[in-house]
């Protein structure tokens, strides 16, 4: 019961803050679609082209953007102290750290998936190819922040902890990518779709149960 | 009741301080006194266990805080360096953040009321960050108000930036606790006068 | 107490677990480690070149595997060690752990580059290409990258008590990745053909040229020992500059 008081606290606490200062949020969103544009100016006008080539753009874009989203993810709580309150709380951390990475994908992921289907339209997919988009974005940013978090934790306080998590993550991504695009292009040319989503929950359930235990692990040693 | 059994701490390349055994008795006030860098905030680090020993043990009740890091963990109130508080959100808010953290329960208005009696009324709804450090400290320490159920306070320089009014209302509630046969751990370089049944004092450069 | 318990039990698993014990052996070790990792060399590449016949398919290409093969089977046992070791320092707080995974780390990633760079070199022939992102290139190629940011993140946290941790965590994380390499030709159809030896079949070659694959494997197996020790060496020097036994084996005739 307090545990979920705690939980409830935690998100609410991210969404408060959140609210109070949207620029935080709208860098990580604006950065999304601008990236997915600056791919499709750079292909060119051909339709074609960049119909088949959307999947991977607008998947690509996600990846970046969530690596964006991690510089403030435990550096803020950290710096203010609040981090070693949350370890000293007498609940298992990890499912503490679940609720801020929950609440993490709340503010930076899920504008993600919704804003998703509209940038499908630009690259001219089809309305089912549009659903599976966001649908296996919905699976697989979370996958993201989970992941992001541990690069996250695991560069708290060093320097250049942003890049230096770009590049103990990105290939951790490369998974989710793969499954993620490999389901929309299916939904694009009309082939069996099922197979991949599912594939993308048994990733998510896989990272929602070992991604906080790392956290956990990797923010008691890095406050040790 | 606390416990230090041969505890060693090392940083970095270099060992701070080894061999620190000391029994804290329920009701007692231990002040961890030393320079900068003798390693107080270290001790104090291992004593809530953020940080384990590099040897000896910390022990509450006749059993090693490892052991049941939970438990120990309900017995205690921890106020570090830092005040704990996010810039952008209201002292009400991150006091509520910060409860709903040590698991005590507190009705809303009586926060309200709380903040107002503890001489914060005034900067009800504004964002921490436009507070001074002082009223920020003052804003943090205020947990300890509800504090009552927690047997041990470990308080790290809880008097800095404080004005003499706000300290001697610190001063009180620390009393109280020991009144109530707890324990509170704290450093400072201030030379403030606390009464106390039981005065002890680590002297870190010493050992 | 404890002393007389030590003293009671013959061989001390321990023993072997401190610096002070290790630096000695490893000093030994090197010179034999490069000696043998030559021979073996040289004796493999004589078998493979010389008296393996040549491919009825792929024609003198195949020879390749002969450095192909044991880099990408040592990129992969490397990672399992440095794992290991990684998995037993944050088990048993032993220093020497950790400094052991570190060793291996960066003759993990040359191999990693071997085997990418060898792979390239025969792909371009049998397959037309130098490069596809198939499930096994790829999943060696974040191999790659998972070894260049256990050596960064290592090297970037200043306390090395952290530094330890932190990079130990990052290994087991990257653990995940082992078994996709390995079984990726199976899970997926790809170009990359699949395993010609096994534990449990008999291999499907000829007997000389499983027989420089396994010297060229050997002598690989003993650079990487000879290269992890010499590693630990300077760690251990770096580490332990203040300590009274090191001055006293250095001072030692």
């Amino acid at each position: 019961m307090s545990l979920t008081l705690i939980v409830f606290a935690v998100v609410k606490r991210d969404m408060q803050q959140a609210v109070k200062r949207p620029s935080d949020l709208l860098t990580v969103f604006c950065f999304f679609i601008l990236s997915s544009g600056l791919f499709a100016i750079g292909i060119g006008p051909d339709p074609e082209l960049q119909k088949n080539i959307g999947v991977g753009v607008i998947w690509a874009s996600a990846l970046l953007a969530s690596i964006l989203a991690l510089g403030e993810l435990f550096s803020g709580d950290e710096r203010d102290g609040v981090l070693e309150q949350m370890l000293l709380v007498p609940e298992p951390l990890t499912v503490i750290m679940l609720a801020k990475i929950i609440g993490h994908w709340v503010v930076t992921g899920l504008p993600i998936v919704l804003v998703s289907p509209f940038l499908g339209i630009f690259f001219g997919f089809s309305t089912n190819a549009l659903l599976v988009l966001a649908s296996s974005l919905l699976l697989g940013t979370p996958i993201l922040s989970l992941l992001g978090a541990v690069g996250a934790a695991l560069t708290l306080g060093v320097r250049g902890a942003t890049a230096l998590a770009a590049l103990l993550i990105l290939p951790l991504y490369i998974p989710v990518l793969v499954f993620g695009s490999l389901a929309t292009n299916a939904a694009l040319i009309g082939t069996e779709v099922s197979s991949h989503l599912s594939l993308l929950v048994a990733l998510l359930i896989f990272a929602l149960v070992l991604a906080p235990l790392f956290v956990s692990a990797s923010l008691k040693v890095a406050l040790d | 009741m606390l416990k230090l059994v041969d505890v060693a701490c090392i940083r970095g390349q270099g060992l701070l301080f080894r061999n620190l055994s000391r029994s804290i008795n329920c009701g007692s006030l231990l002040r961890v006194h030393g320079a900068n860098g003798v390693g107080k905030t270290s001790l104090l680090r291992i004593i809530v266990g953020l940080s384990s020993p590099h040897t000896g043990q910390v022990i509450w009740k006749q059993q090693p805080i490892s052991q049941d890091m939970d438990y120990f963990r309900t017995q205690l109130l921890f106020i570090g360096h830092s005040d704990a508080l996010k810039p952008d959100l209201t002292p009400h808010e991150n006091i509520s953040f910060l409860l709903a953290l040590g698991k005590i329960r507190v009705d809303e208005d009586q926060l309200s009321q709380d903040i107002s009696r503890w001489g914060l009324g005034r900067l009800k709804g504004k964002p921490v960050y436009s507070l001074s450090k002082g009223q920020r400290r003052r804003l943090s320490l205020m947990r300890l108000l509800y504090g009552h159920n927690k047997p041990l306070w470990v308080l790290d320089e809880p008097f800095i930036g404080l004005d003499p009014k706000a300290i001697s209302v610190l001063v009180a509630l620390i009393e109280s606790h020991l009144a109530r046969k707890g324990i509170v751990i704290y450093t400072t370089h201030q030379n403030v006068d606390i009464k106390s049944p039981i005065n002890k004092i680590i002297r870190l450069d010493q050992i | 107490m404890k002393k007389i318990v030590t003293e009671v039990i013959p061989l001390n698993f321990w023993k072997y677990s401190t610096p002070k014990t290790v630096f000695p052996i490893a000093s030994k070790v090197i010179p034999m480690a490069f000696l043998f990792a030559v021979i073996l060399c040289v004796a493999g590449i004589y078998v493979g070149f010389f008296v393996a016949p040549t491919d009825f398919q792929q024609g003198e290409v195949y020879r390749i595997i002969f450095i192909h093969v044991p880099s990408a089977w040592m990129s992969m046992f490397i990672y399992i060690i440095i794992v290991f070791w990684s998995l037993m320092g944050l088990i048993f707080n032993t220093r020497l752990s950790f400094m052991m995974a570190q060793s291996l780390a960066p003759t993990g990633a040359v191999m990693t580059v071997i085997a990418l760079w060898t792979g390239a070199l025969w792909g371009k022939p049998t397959w037309g290409t130098w490069w596809v992102w198939d499930a096994r290139l790829t999943s060696e190629l974040i191999l790659l990258f998972l070894y260049i940011g256990y050596i960064v993140l290592g090297a970037s946290i200043d306390d090395i008590r952290r530094s330890d941790r932190t990079s130990a965590i990052l290994a087991l994380i990257g653990a995940v990745n082992i078994p996709i390499i390995y079984f990726s030709v199976e899970w997926w159809s790809t170009l990359h053909q699949g395993a010609s030896i096994s534990l449990t079949a008999a291999p499907k070659m000829a007997a000389s040229m499983f027989l420089g694959l396994c010297l060229m494997s050997l002598s690989f197996w003993m650079y990487t020992i000879g290269a992890a020790f010499y590693r630990l060496r300077i760690v251990i020097l770096k580490r332990e500059k203040s300590s009274t036994w090191l001055r006293e084996f250095e001072g030692a005739p």
